[in-house]
């Protein structure tokens, strides 16, 4: 694997502490508007198919075929299975309660109480929004894929203390 | 095809070790001896459903850790065990279940948390 690009310190923030049996979340302006822009983003994909076009017309279907198998890589060797499983589970993969609950989150304040239930919320919408933009092998994370590890990250330390202690 | 014929070859002697036990009993009941037949046809032809978890570049150790730990329900050191494993080889074996349903289950909570698993049948 390449050495991750170190990024310069900027005022950005996002940061989750222990509050009790809840966790304080907050974070910059900045942040919270890129966030809520990629969950948006990632809302429309699960419910639409809909992606950010860079090319118009055919390529249109092709490429958002391309972010769900990369989103939702082949459970099963054999494609006509794997098509099959993504079919089944639809519903389940797609559902977009998640991430809208994040998206509300993310455009009411920006610092918050979090329930440790919500935390489920985020690592899912975190995880999935990162492959709008980043393949799953063979590209560097890049800041957004950067950022969005970093959240999880966060969270991850505040739900399970002994990760956090290595 | 050397899977088939040890398929094959474990039906037959489960046949053979069915009839000599079934044979010293006055009666044989047909219906017992079909349906154990089917049972064991049923169990070879089907084996076990296995979720295998992929390595990719974009999810970070802590929290692949985090999720097997959570949705396989391990501890966290056999959680470390299997990250690194996935991490290292490219890929892990991290659950086992009799049916493909379940295997299913496993696998669609951990895809819809940005990991690669897929299923794979013994």
């Amino acid at each position: 694997m390449d050495e991750p690009i170190q990024y310069g310190v900027t005022d950005d923030y996002f940061d989750a502490v222990p509050m009790g049996d809840e966790i304080m979340v907050s974070m910059s302006d900045n942040v919270a508007r890129t966030l809520a822009h990629l969950v948006d983003r990632l809302i429309r994909f699960l419910e639409t198919g809909e992606v950010e076009e860079r090319r118009a017309t055919v390529f249109r279907h092709a490429s958002s075929d391309k972010v769900l198998r990369r989103m939702f890589p082949d459970a099963y060797r054999d494609h006509t299975e794997a098509q099959a499983f993504r079919d089944r589970h639809a519903a389940l993969l797609k559902d977009t309660e998640a991430p809208r609950r994040v998206l509300a989150r993310c455009t009411e304040d920006l610092a918050h109480i979090l329930p440790r239930a919500e935390v489920d919320d985020w690592l899912v919408t975190m995880a999935l929004a990162r492959f709008l933009v980043l393949p799953r092998k063979g590209k560097q994370l890049g800041m957004t894929g950067t950022w969005l590890n970093h959240v999880q990250e966060c969270l991850v330390r505040v739900v399970n203390p002994r990760l956090a202690r290595g | 095809m050397a899977t088939w014929v040890v398929q094959r070859y474990r039906l037959l002697v489960r046949l053979v070790v069915m009839t000599i036990e079934l044979g010293t009993s006055p009666v044989v009941p047909i219906a017992t001896v079909l349906r154990q037949m089917l049972h064991t046809v049923y169990m070879t032809r089907n084996g076990t459903w296995r979720v295998v978890l992929q390595n990719d570049d974009v999810t970070s150790l802590l929290v692949v850790v985090h999720l097997v730990q959570t949705l396989c329900q391990t501890s966290i050191e056999q959680a470390a065990l299997l990250a690194g494993d996935v991490h290292r080889r490219g890929s892990a074996e991290i659950g086992r279940f009799p049916d493909q349903a379940g295997a299913e289950q496993l696998t669609v909570a951990l895809q819809r948390r940005g990991l690669h698993a897929a299923v794979r049948r013994s």
